[in-house]
């Protein structure tokens, strides 16, 4: 899953996500991304040379937001009644 | 639901709190809002802003900040009707102290803001919440229906004593077909506009 700014748009000031600094100064682009797809703001999807599309961006968010879970231990066949 | 579609309002049981905590004025020309597309709940509330093309914050394309006396800010609406038009009231009211050239300065230009197109406005409540007002362009594109702010109905008073209030109290007012729009992201990157 490729997100990708334009070089042109990396000095575009956009408040979101917390805050409103330079694009070229930011990582946060899957945020942007679903604010993009989500209002079909021409201004903002412009500023992307790729885009994923918005199922991939929340699946993807979704797993981010979802806690490590550490994993468990095989359970053997003999174990079981 | 055979003639109109209604809803409920159930909010999260919890404390608020009244009050305005910040205050920003903007000219409506130089920022889009971006909104999601409506669903069944309703309007979504603006979940970005974006300089506009050719709004360069060097040149003043800035979210000015208001230093209001503390406690003195407060946002109030009223709506009424006549038949089926509705009308919202907006208004925000606010003190700056100390009458000085600094403040004839700031009237000047929001009078010139308002003869020509309108104020914006942020406030941010003590509750935490976002409104904006008088926001001109949505998704690049022009707003359906601008709500035009001006100021409108503002006095000011030296004083008598020494200890009595020496400043200005501003009204800044406009009707709309609407309530206020929230503004869903942190104040944070409000104040990286500024």
């Amino acid at each position: 899953m490729l997100i990708k700014i334009k070089e042109t748009a990396k000095e575009k000031l956009i408040a979101y996500n917390g805050r409103a600094l330079p694009l070229g100064q930011r990582s946060d682009y899957g945020e942007l991304a679903i604010i993009a797809l989500e209002s079909g703001d021409p201004s903002l999807l412009e500023v992307f040379e790729t885009l994923p599309t918005l199922e991939e961006l929340k699946k993807k968010k979704l797993e981010q937001a979802l806690p490590q879970l550490p994993e468990l231990p095989k359970t053997s066949s003999s174990n079981k009644k | 639901m055979l003639c109109t579609t209604l809803r409920p309002y159930i909010r999260i049981c919890g404390p608020t709190s009244g009050g305005l905590a910040r205050l920003w004025i903007f000219d409506a020309d130089d920022f889009n809002f971006t909104q999601a597309a409506a669903d069944p709940s309703g309007a979504k509330p603006y979940s970005a802003i974006a300089l506009r093309t050719g709004a360069m914050p060097a040149s003043g394309a800035k979210m000015f900040p208001i230093k209001f006396e503390k406690d003195e800010a407060e946002y109030t609406f009223k709506q009424s009707r006549k038949g089926c038009s509705v009308k919202y009231e907006h208004q925000i009211e606010f003190k700056l102290a100390d009458l000085s050239q600094l403040i004839t300065n700031w009237n000047t230009a929001i009078d010139t803001a308002g003869c020509c197109c309108g104020v914006g406005i942020i406030a941010q409540f003590n509750s935490g919440k976002i409104f904006v007002a008088g926001e001109k362009w949505v998704n690049s594109a022009a707003i359906d229906i601008p709500l035009e702010m001006k100021q409108d109905g503002s006095s000011g008073t030296s004083g008598k004593l020494k200890d009595d209030f020496n400043g200005e109290t501003v009204i800044i007012k406009g009707d709309h077909v609407r309530k206020l729009y929230e503004y869903s992201d942190k104040v944070q990157s409000i104040i990286d506009l500024q």
